[in-house]
């Protein structure tokens, strides 16, 4: 068999690209497929943390059901405001596994299209084309169910209060239980609804400047074949495009990346920030709702203990101090990060090691947001459980259950029943959103497509 | 020469890993140990045994005794061509001019 002809070590072959600059373009694309996802993480996210909350935060709300009751509940309302709840979290959940499974069958057909037509063996137990259209549809409409899993879970929580909170309510006349429960439903439903309406077009357009990044920034642009191979043996090389940059428009293009993406990041911190403040909002309003109703009805109740009403709207603030905080970090580490250190260039007009470390040290620029992000929803996701908490005390005092020794242990047990639970659905909260990131690293369906049309034609070619 | 197909194919054949085989034979001459040719392509020796036995089905390069050594052949080098223009097109969007496959029977 004829021998193909040879080349010296380390020449760049036939594309003019050589294996190195190969494997940086695909560390590079890589992270670029991470920064394309990113925005589709984000509302389901926010909808995990929420209703995960939710749920465990009704866990002592039905030990409260079994605890001696004071006489104003209605069972009805409490069972009709548990359903709406779990409602919201088991759609939110399933939500979430069947964006994993529809991204899962995703990646899976790209790597079967690698080895040719499924048998009918394969292909049993499949229903990959009528789940990815379901699912399709239902991503379609994800910002529709977003908002409306914060109407409901908004709306569920002060139809738990009211009864409780409100003293000797004229139950009997339905009109006057709703004028009661407008005073405390409207600025919960009304203020978070107004909050993600004002967040979405932030969240929308950091992730449209990132998008726009990808789009534009194609690593392999840097990657300029040689014109001609001086060292080959024959090897022929592909001739430089007219347009070929030097170091010096590699270096500009990367300054000018390096600011674009520390932009995009900012903004996109900023985003999150504003998520936060709106989850705050909610605790702060029902606490000042409460605040002045009971002023209305001629003060607060004697023995209230104020110190946990300061409780109650210091939580949120702080989380808000916290937030404050992490943008003010990421603003710095995107301005330390978008000054280049090194010149990049080398032979050829091809990136040199240092050039592709600056490369990695502007993705890994976004790879801070990507740490970052999980611990705000984490944060938002503790003061939102523990503030709601803390008010549900409110709501145990004021019912009559706090009386001697044992109505104090109530307290305590439901306060620390409540904290855990706050807690716990952080961490899960936290544990989904990077779950999520690591299952959405797959790649973006323009390219993979192109890859796999690629290892089609090879595989049927060789 | 050619090892048969033992049928013992990677699960998915990594074109990726088949171009740092490839590429690491043209590196070294067309020819390499088959340790160094494991670590080239960066991948366990239990997964290289499996694409070698991949490769050599598909006469992408060939065992020469009694050294053991690897060695490429001219369909590995066209091969190797194939695969670092048709991945500097994809990546670097001109993907259009590439040949369409087949559509996909599902």
């Amino acid at each position: 068999m004829k021998s193909p002809p040879q080349g010296p070590t380390g020449t760049p072959t036939g594309s003019g690209m050589t294996m190195d600059e190969t494997s940086t373009a695909m560390v590079v694309v890589r992270l670029q497929r991470v920064l394309h996802d990113l925005r589709d993480v984000q509302s389901i996210e926010a909808v995990f943390a929420f209703a995960v909350g939710l749920a465990f935060i009704l866990v002592p709300i039905a030990v409260y059901e079994e605890l001696p009751s004071p006489g104003q509940v209605p069972g009805v309302l409490l069972i009709l405001a548990v359903a709406l709840t779990f409602g919201v979290a088991v759609a939110a959940a399933l939500m979430g596994l069947a964006t994993r499974d529809w991204i899962r069958l995703r990646r899976e057909e790209q790597e079967l299209n690698v080895l040719g037509p499924l048998t009918s063996k394969e292909f049993a137990g499949w229903s990959r084309p009528r789940l990815a259209g379901w699912m399709q549809a239902l991503l379609g409409r994800r910002d529709g169910i977003v908002l409306l899993g914060f109407v409901l879970g908004t709306a569920a929580i002060p139809l738990l209060f009211v009864p409780v909170l409100v003293p000797g309510a004229p139950w009997s006349s339905p009109f006057s239980w709703l004028a009661l429960a407008g005073v405390f439903v409207v600025p919960e439903v009304a203020l978070p609804t107004l909050g993600y309406a004002l967040v979405r077009p932030w969240v929308a357009r950091a992730s449209d400047e990132i998008s726009r990044l990808r789009e534009e920034t194609d690593p392999l642009d840097w990657f300029v074949p040689p014109a001609r191979d001086a060292r080959g043996g024959g090897r022929p090389a592909a001739p430089a495009p007219p347009s070929s940059p030097g170091p010096q428009a590699i270096d500009a293009r990367l300054r000018a990346l390096r600011a674009r993406l520390a932009k995009g990041v900012r903004r996109q911190m900023l985003a999150v920030v504003l998520g936060s403040v709106v989850l705050a909002a909610f605790p702060i309003a029902v606490a000042v709702g409460t605040l002045l109703y009971w002023s209305s009805l001629g003060g607060l109740p004697s023995g209230f203990p104020t110190a946990i009403f300061v409780l109650a709207l210091g939580m949120p603030l702080g989380a808000l101090l916290v937030g404050v905080g992490s943008v003010l970090r990421a603003n710095w580490v995107a301005t330390r990060e978008s000054l280049p250190e090194k010149v990049p260039g080398g032979p050829n007009g091809a990136p040199s090691s240092a050039t592709r470390s600056e490369l990695r040290a502007v993705f890994g620029l976004v790879e801070q947001g990507r740490r970052l992000q999980p611990w705000l929803i984490m944060i938002a996701g503790i003061a939102g459980a523990f503030s709601t908490g803390i008010l549900l005390q409110i709501a145990v005092v004021r019912s009559g259950w706090y009386v001697g020794s044992s109505g104090a242990f109530v307290v305590v047990l439901v306060f620390g029943l409540v904290a855990a639970a706050g807690l716990a659905s952080a961490l899960v909260a936290r544990a989904l959103a990077t779950w999520r990131y690591r299952a959405l690293a797959t790649p973006s369906k323009g390219l993979e497509d192109d890859l796999a049309r690629l290892e089609e034609e090879f595989w049927s070619r060789f | 020469m050619t090892t048969p197909a033992t049928g013992a194919r990677p699960p998915r054949p990594d074109l990726y890993v088949v171009l740092r085989l490839l590429d690491t034979l043209a590196r070294n001459s067309n020819r390499s140990s088959r340790a160094a040719l494991q670590r080239g392509a960066g991948i366990n020796y239990t997964l290289f045994v499996r694409y070698l036995e991949l490769l050599e089905a598909r006469d992408l390069v060939r065992s020469t005794n009694p050294s053991g050594e690897v060695e490429l052949t001219a369909k590995g080098y066209d091969a190797l061509q194939f695969l670092q223009q048709g991945l500097l097109e994809v990546l670097g969007g001109r993907a259009d001019s590439l040949p369409r496959h087949r559509e996909d029977p599902r």
